[in-house]
């Protein structure tokens, strides 16, 4: 199996004058689930969007084993779970699925119930509950090397977040997955290693108890 | 490229009304005008791709993000769809001449 390494480094980000990221540093490797965390405007979605490549900045320093990419998404490199719907509306689940699932995952992700019950309909059919379960499937067994997730925990039952981390840590083992989300014990729970976003800078999270030093929790149960 | 094939369909199914509407306008007009003023369905032919991109933009742009997801930017997806369509087009309109006026 290739050793492959996700390297994001130098990201500048600003909005009208206001430095949103400055100092961001991660890494993540084949193989592991890396959480990152951080308050509400933080940043944490906006540097998802510019790994992907769906968001301009100032500077930016995005690899693959070395290799400079401009666009994320492009030969399937990498796959970005966005917190908003992005299935097309016209076309039925099953159609679009088998252009995004990956054929090594394909029986997973097909006897997956919630797949089985709504693949024969169109996104519109569905509950956002039930939409945003397909769609993170959807990223999760894609083809993609690398897998950004963003609040896939939001809008989904804890039982069927506790079934989102089995599949997270079943597909790490082929890929490598950074996730974000506020319900940041489900983050801490799925992750190998976790980053805390913080005055636009990345800060290696050790221990739970740093989380509380840098004032992003107040205690941890 | 079948996969390709497949997914330039899924980004054509919602703008295939506006794309065949402003093909039989320009069509139309062509019959109206004659050949003389072919300039007239080749420039409503080439707004029609202006109206698709807003209309995409303001009603399903978060849908960027599937087709993304498969690997494609959306830039390359418009030139591939609006390549073919006006291809389409203009067998349409030579077509038409022939049946119209060399027939």
């Amino acid at each position: 199996m290739e050793a492959l390494n996700l390297k994001v480094d130098s990201v500048h980000l600003e909005f009208d004058g206001r430095k949103i990221l400055q100092d961001i540093y991660l890494n993540c490797s084949k193989g592991e689930v890396l959480g990152i965390l951080g308050r509400n405007g933080c940043g944490k979605s906006s540097l998802l969007k510019i790994i992907f490549g769906t968001l301009a900045c100032t500077h930016k320093y995005v690899s693959i084993n070395d290799d400079y990419i401009v666009k994320g998404y492009h030969n399937n490199r990498i796959a970005y779970l966005p917190q908003h719907n992005y299935l097309p509306g016209t076309i039925r689940i099953d159609r679009l699925a088998k252009m995004l699932v990956d054929e090594v995952y394909w029986a997973d992700f097909s006897s997956h119930p919630i797949y089985q019950q709504h693949q024969l309909k169109m996104a519109p059919q569905l509950s956002g509950g039930e939409l945003r379960q397909l769609e993170t499937l959807m990223i999760i067994y894609s083809k993609a090397d690398f897998i950004l997730l963003d609040e896939p925990f939001t809008h989904i039952s804890p039982i069927q977040a506790e079934e989102f981390k089995h599949i997270i840590r079943n597909c790490a083992k082929t890929k490598g997955i950074v996730i974000t989300d506020h319900q940041y014990y489900n983050v801490l729970d799925v992750s190998d290693r976790i980053i805390l976003i913080s005055n636009g800078s990345t800060k290696p999270i050790h221990q739970p108890a740093d989380l509380i030093a840098y004032g992003y929790v107040n205690h941890i149960n | 490229m079948n996969r390709l094939f497949t997914l330039i369909c899924h980004f054509y199914k919602p703008i295939a009304f506006i794309n065949i509407l402003f093909t039989g306008l320009s069509i139309y007009a062509f019959i109206k005008n004659g050949v003389e003023h072919l300039s007239i369905p080749s420039i409503l032919k080439l707004f029609s791709y202006t109206v698709v991109v807003g209309y995409q933009y303001f009603f399903s742009a978060k849908s960027y993000f599937y087709f993304r997801n498969a690997g494609y930017s959306v830039r390359s997806l418009y030139v591939r769809v609006f390549v073919l369509d006006f291809a389409a087009f203009l067998v349409l309109i030579i077509g038409t001449y022939f049946i119209l006026w060399k027939h």
